[in-house]
């Protein structure tokens, strides 16, 4: 379906793009001297200043991104989910790639199923404290993760169990936004705080935050997990 | 009812995506099921809201939270009227997929027709810049899947294309959206637009061409468009369909909202005009050569949104009346092409010239619907496309663009040069012996005779629609209503 012509068409409109990013890269660096880096204002300022007595947590960031944008969030938690639904949609019925391995070492075989208990045990910890101290659902998730690639990566037949996966991220997915909706429903807006608040710093404090951090925790977690078994290959 | 929120045509799609894994136990083609359930939820809803908010619009506090600190949902008459035509597009399509097999994993294609759907009503209803870059995420990556999701050579190229593309929109949408950001301090759209003077020219002008370039990639304006005509030949047509009557329409509304209320530079608009009419002059010429239909279709559509494009870069209140109207007769007329195409296409083995000679007259009422759509397409009277072009050219007329209603004339002849070669081959060829005559499922047609008649009906009985299309260009030209409902009468004080 090539025509002759196509090439030259194609270089035409190469260096225009060329041209037009280069443009706005060094309208981007001209402007940089005008940005004010610095100063706190607008609702970031709000945000530090209210953080406590609106959601009782003690982590900030924590409240931005769970309560004051929890519906941000959401969409995020979504784009992760879409991600890899379509991924597994185009990937699927699809021959896998073979390959050799070299079998993982007695040492490494040793010691990774240990690993695996103490790295979940540390992303639920990241998740579970996400209202507390630094971290949260998707670094905890990543974590969790991290701990199934380990196993993947050390023993050639480790398989995830697919309904394992498929069932905790709709479960978490499906909690996310039953907590908006009894927000809806209880207080006339979604996603609301409907919870009591309890005292800052306590493990049991600021209401819905926790849960839906744990939600997004177990979200996260089980899709990139799925991600990787998608991606990975079948050992000759 | 204070719970019967528009976020629910948010928050209950996302609900059911999340379930319909779940849902597969129950039964193999109960998510396909819940899919179109809630879409129907979907319209219903929109249709319940639109009287109400062309009265007076509606601010839905997420979170509990008063905007500029929390997400709102900014539902204005123009927001809700594109929301009705997204969820009625997306419910009639649904319809077409459930007895359609286009891919085996049904479930999943389910989830992501649901989510683009949703993805494309969060763009127009939300009033905060930052979560209209989130729905276009959802709403840019499920179209990737759903383009690549034949998993043949020419949708996985053409979602590869799409992928690269739209990432790059998407960048330059957030380094926009954070310039704005380290300004004003604020995400919040009727905040920004109320502020938007204090913002450094310099750091303006960057930040608004930033997204200009961003959101002209969503709604394929000329020269960023190249990657649109394989996505339409690519993708499954149900899908194409779905692309040029919600996705599209989605892109559109947000450069629409952000050149006219947020930043409203004259400057940009001008800018719409100069790049509507060259995107109307190259797709319409580049469709004459095409041999694919799906891929005429596709440059005809991008025609058609070039013509969107011009009238609302005249930016009057007319125009943009006329080019809203072309939102709706576009969408209704795209998606029948693409949908009896599919039909066409799926019992003739292919899409191409060669492929559906003579198919008129083996499946002569499925043909039919194409021809009355392509005329609608070209404007004949007493169909859709002929009122919104006048209203256009009206329209053009009274602001003294002559070339633009020399433009459009002469993009109505074009178009009915290449509509009328393929109604020609359908027609006029012998009837092809090697295609078995098979009844279309039933489900299949409905969507066909629905849009048919709203093709026909929307062109007799334009003036019921006329109020709703007045109170949204109202609310596209008047920014100041839009802040002041947005914001309330403290005036986003921060």
């Amino acid at each position: 379906m090539k025509k002759p012509g196509l090439k030259k068409r194609l270089r035409v409109k190469n260096i225009f793009v060329f041209l037009l990013l280069c443009y706005l890269a060094f309208q981007m660096f001209g402007v940089f001297g005008l940005l004010d880096l610095n100063k706190v204002k607008g609702v970031a300022k709000y945000y530090l200043e209210n953080d406590i007595k609106d959601t009782q947590s003690a982590n900030v960031v924590t409240s931005i991104v769970v309560n004051y944008r929890g519906f941000d969030t959401l969409g995020e938690v979504t784009v992760l989910f879409l991600a890899a639904t379509g991924l597994g949609a185009i990937l699927s019925g699809r021959r896998k790639i073979k390959r050799k391995r070299i079998p993982a070492n007695a040492m490494l075989k040793f010691g990774s199923k240990p690993l695996l208990s103490i790295i979940i045990l540390f992303g639920a910890y990241i998740f579970i404290h996400g209202h507390l101290s630094p971290g949260g659902g998707f670094q905890g998730g990543t974590v969790v993760a991290s701990g199934f690639l380990l196993m993947l990566l050390t023993f050639e037949r480790y398989k995830v169990e697919h309904k394992y996966v498929k069932w905790t991220e709709s479960v978490a997915g499906l909690t996310f936004v039953t907590i908006g909706l009894f927000g809806l429903f209880l207080l006339g807006s979604f996603l609301a705080n409907f919870l009591p608040l309890g005292k800052v710093g306590e493990l049991f404090s600021s209401g819905v935050i926790p849960i839906i951090y744990i939600a997004v925790g177990f979200k996260v977690g089980s899709e990139l997990t799925g991600l990787l078994d998608n991606m990975m290959g079948v050992v000759e | 009812m204070s719970w019967f929120s528009p976020i629910l045509m948010i928050a209950v799609p996302l609900f059911i995506a999340f379930l319909i894994p779940l849902l597969g136990y129950i039964h193999k083609k109960a998510g396909l099921y819940a899919m179109s359930l809630t879409l129907l939820f979907n319209m219903l809803t929109g249709f319940y809201f639109l009287p109400k908010v062309m009265v007076k619009p509606i601010r839905v506090i997420v979170a509990g939270y008063k905007p500029p600190f929390g997400i709102n949902l900014a539902i204005t008459p123009f927001s809700i009227f594109l929301a009705c035509l997204i969820s009625t597009m997306g419910f009639l399509v649904s319809l077409y997929l459930l007895k359609d097999n286009t891919t085996e994993t049904q479930e999943k294609f389910a989830m992501l027709i649901l989510l683009v759907v949703m993805g494309s009503t969060g763009i127009v209803l939300t009033g905060d810049i930052f979560n209209m870059f989130v729905f276009l995420e959802i709403t840019s990556i499920s179209s990737y899947a759903l383009t690549a999701i034949k998993k043949d050579r020419k949708g996985s190229e053409a979602g590869i294309k799409f992928l690269l593309v739209g990432s790059i929109s998407s960048t330059l949408l957030l380094l926009g959206i954070a310039l704005i950001y380290n300004q004003l301090g604020t995400l919040n759209l009727a905040d920004i637009a109320n502020r938007f003077s204090q913002m450094n020219p310099k750091v303006a002008f960057l930040a608004v061409s930033f997204l200009f370039i961003g959101f002209g990639i969503e709604s394929e304006m000329f020269p960023l468009n190249a990657w649109a005509p394989d996505v339409y030949q690519g993708a499954p047509a149900p899908v194409a369909a779905l692309f040029s009557a919600v996705t599209v329409k989605a892109g559109l509304y947000a450069m629409v909202r952000f050149l006219f209320t947020v930043a409203a530079k004259s400057v940009f608009i001008k800018l719409l005009l100069v790049f509507g009419v060259l995107t109307v002059i190259v797709s319409e010429l580049s469709a004459l050569r095409q041999n694919d239909v799906k891929r005429m279709l596709g440059y005809s559509s991008l025609g058609q949104i070039g013509v969107i494009l011009f009238a609302v870069g005249i930016g009057t209140a007319d125009a943009m009346q006329g080019a809203i109207f072309h939102f709706v007769n576009h969408a209704v007329l795209k998606a029948t092409l693409f949908l009896s195409v599919g039909l066409l296409a799926k019992a003739a083995g292919g899409s191409t010239m060669e492929d559906l000679k003579g198919i008129g007259k083996k499946y002569p009422f499925v043909a039919g619907v194409f021809g009355i759509a392509a005329l609608g397409v070209m404007g004949f009277p007493p169909l859709n496309g002929f009122v919104s072009k006048m209203l256009i050219l009206m329209a053009a007329a009274k602001t003294e663009h002559i070339v633009l209603i020399m433009l459009i004339l002469a993009a109505s002849v074009i178009e009915g040069v290449y509509y009328f070669r393929v109604l020609q081959v359908m027609f006029k060829e012998p009837e092809p012996t090697r295609i078995e005559k098979k009844a279309f499922p039933v489900l299949s047609l409905v969507p066909l005779v629905v849009l048919v008649f709203a093709i026909i009906g929307i062109g007799l009985f334009s003036g019921y629609l006329m109020p709703y299309l007045k109170g949204a260009a109202m609310d596209v030209m008047n920014r100041s209503t839009y802040i002041a409902a947005m914001l309330g009468s403290n005036g986003g004080a921060l």
